[in-house]
């Protein structure tokens, strides 16, 4: 057995940088417990979740029975939705009692990302302090956004009992005091069960990767320091060194996996730890989650699956058509881990090596571009907003106004890209 | 004692100051409003993008606004009366309504100027 399914307290968070496995091991540990006889609730706080899409059923933002496996429910909470909730529940009763034109403001108000945020946020605070919750299910599992968010949302409860402890700082986007008094014993309880490890758990997820160890190292010094304490480590998709027979690649990534265990964080290593090795199988559908936590088990049938081949430029193609246009503001997206950073940083380099001064910088807290642009380039500037940073510079900005500075929120400096 | 009670437009957050570009004259006014509440003094603040129903449910409230939309916020009223809307009071206007001493310095810089280990 697992070592961070044993002994299990109510409420298991996984958190890890994106693409490590987070729902599939939720997914895996929710069927596990339940064919176990456990009552268990399963819910995404991402808004990407593809918990439904791992089980083959939609769920959406209410608690949903899975008809395929007895006594396991799943929840998607999604911002979004919730946001609308949230507008409905506070626009809904002044329609037309205000004016047309001031219900509109009110409604265009309530669509920014303060609004998600609080509204996300209560429906998880929700759960951790709903004693109901507890009496239909043993164990409540989060499958998390990505780290960055996942802080974030940690975080929260705790920032926000102090900030109505300490009664100060009306300057954030905590809502009408009056109305968070009344949600006090709520978010004090959610805190009180967030760092109690008799009741939480919070389950770093990693594969062995240096960049993913580092960021599983980092969250782990960010919850402890906030009272998360009760961690535990997985590390997801180990490849097997029997794998490797007659394979260059294989013998390659295996001694690098190894290589970066070896040099895994002390911090972590203090940690219990579990390995869940490489799954030759598409983790998708009940038979597939039922193997993952099962040390050599048989390939579930039909998991072989040809790829298709891609037509996709190179990157030197791809950097000949940015430098076309001489300036430019180059963005990556993609999902959490799928190299977004990587590519970014191959981008820039080719683009300073080739003589063009390049700024490359990242909004995400969780960002590893100083580690992966260690050494820099002439024409190469490497920077990181900080949304920690940026605002206690804000916070500064204000209270320097406050001290009799107007002027100097007009020279306000905003981050060069 | 005096209840002064400040209806203010859809605010994102109860002061309207945790926007990246802040309206100096909400900061201000954030400042006075914690002023005056450290002199004594009873203010309360109504955010229509959080609390629309207090303002449907004043009826001097909600004629204004049925007369001048919202463009006639901020209200301001005193004992439940209008005595300003369309701005923010000043500090000095704050106290006077509140029937406590104005501020030592409402202009001049220097020490003293503020009364309690807060800002001005």
């Amino acid at each position: 057995m697992m070592k961070f399914l044993d002994q299990l307290p109510n409420f298991l968070f996984f958190t890890g940088k994106g693409g490590v496995g987070k729902t599939s091991l939720a997914c895996a540990a929710s069927v596990q417990l339940a064919d176990a006889g456990k009552h268990v609730l399963l819910v995404s706080t991402d808004p990407a979740s593809n918990v439904g899409q791992v089980f083959g059923i939609a769920i959406g933002n209410k608690i949903t029975p899975f008809e395929s496996v007895p006594r396991l429910s799943g929840l998607e909470i999604d911002p979004q939705a919730a946001a609308q909730i949230y507008r409905d529940k506070i626009v809904g009763p002044v329609r037309g009692v205000l004016p047309e034109n001031v219900v509109k403001g009110i409604e265009e108000q309530l669509s920014g990302a303060c609004t998600t945020e609080i509204a996300a946020f209560d429906e998880f605070t929700a759960l951790l302090a709903d004693a109901a919750i507890l009496r239909d299910y043993d164990h409540v599992i989060f499958d998390t956004a990505p780290t960055g968010h996942t802080i974030r949302l940690l975080q929260l409860p705790g920032a926000w009992s102090g900030f109505l402890d300490e009664g100060k700082g009306d300057a954030s986007c905590l809502g009408p005091l009056a109305g968070l008094e009344k949600q006090r014993e709520q978010y004090e309880s959610a805190v009180d069960a967030l760092s109690d490890p008799n009741r939480t758990r919070l389950i770093l997820v990693t594969r062995a990767q240096a960049s993913s160890l580092r960021e599983a190292n980092r969250t782990h010094e960010e919850l402890s320091a906030i009272g998360l304490k009760q961690q535990y480590l997985v590390v997801n998709g180990v490849l097997g060194e029997a794998n490797t027979k007659g394979d260059a690649l294989a013998l390659a990534v295996w001694r690098r996996e190894q290589a970066a265990l070896a040099a895994m964080p002390d911090a972590l290593r203090t940690l219990p730890i579990d390995h869940v090795s490489l799954k030759s199988f598409n983790l998708v559908g009940l038979p597939a989650l039922r193997q993952l936590l099962a040390e050599g088990g048989v390939v579930p049938q039909g998991a072989v699956v040809t790829l298709p081949k891609l037509q996709a430029p190179d990157l030197a193609t791809l950097v000949d058509s940015l430098v076309g246009e001489g300036h430019g503001l180059f963005m990556l997206m993609g999902k959490g881990g799928v190299g977004k950073t990587t590519i970014a940083a191959a981008v820039a380099v080719e683009l300073a090596s080739r003589g063009y001064p390049v700024h490359l910088t990242t909004s995400d807290p969780a960002a590893h571009l100083a580690e992966t642009l260690e050494g820099s380039l002439d024409n190469l500037t490497v920077s990181r907003i900080e949304p920690h940073v940026e605002t206690e510079r804000y916070r500064q900005h204000i209270d320097s106004h406050e001290h009799g500075t107007p002027e100097a929120i007009y020279s306000h400096e905003h981050s060069p890209l | 004692m005096t209840k002064i009670q400040v209806y203010d437009p859809a605010l994102c957050c109860s002061t309207g100051i945790c926007h990246v570009d802040v309206d100096q004259e909400k900061v201000t006014f954030a400042a006075d409003v914690d002023w005056l509440k450290s002199q004594g003094g009873q203010i309360e603040r109504f955010n229509l993008a959080q609390q629309p129903m207090a303002f449907a449910e004043n009826p001097v409230v909600k004629s204004s606004l049925g007369r001048s939309g919202a463009e006639a916020l901020p209200l301001i009223l005193v004992d439940g009366e209008m005595a300003l809307a369309g701005r923010y009071p000043h500090r000095t206007e704050l106290a006077k309504w509140a029937k406590i001493s104005p501020p030592a310095t409402d202009t001049k810089q220097g020490s003293g100027c503020c009364s309690g280990n807060r800002s001005c």
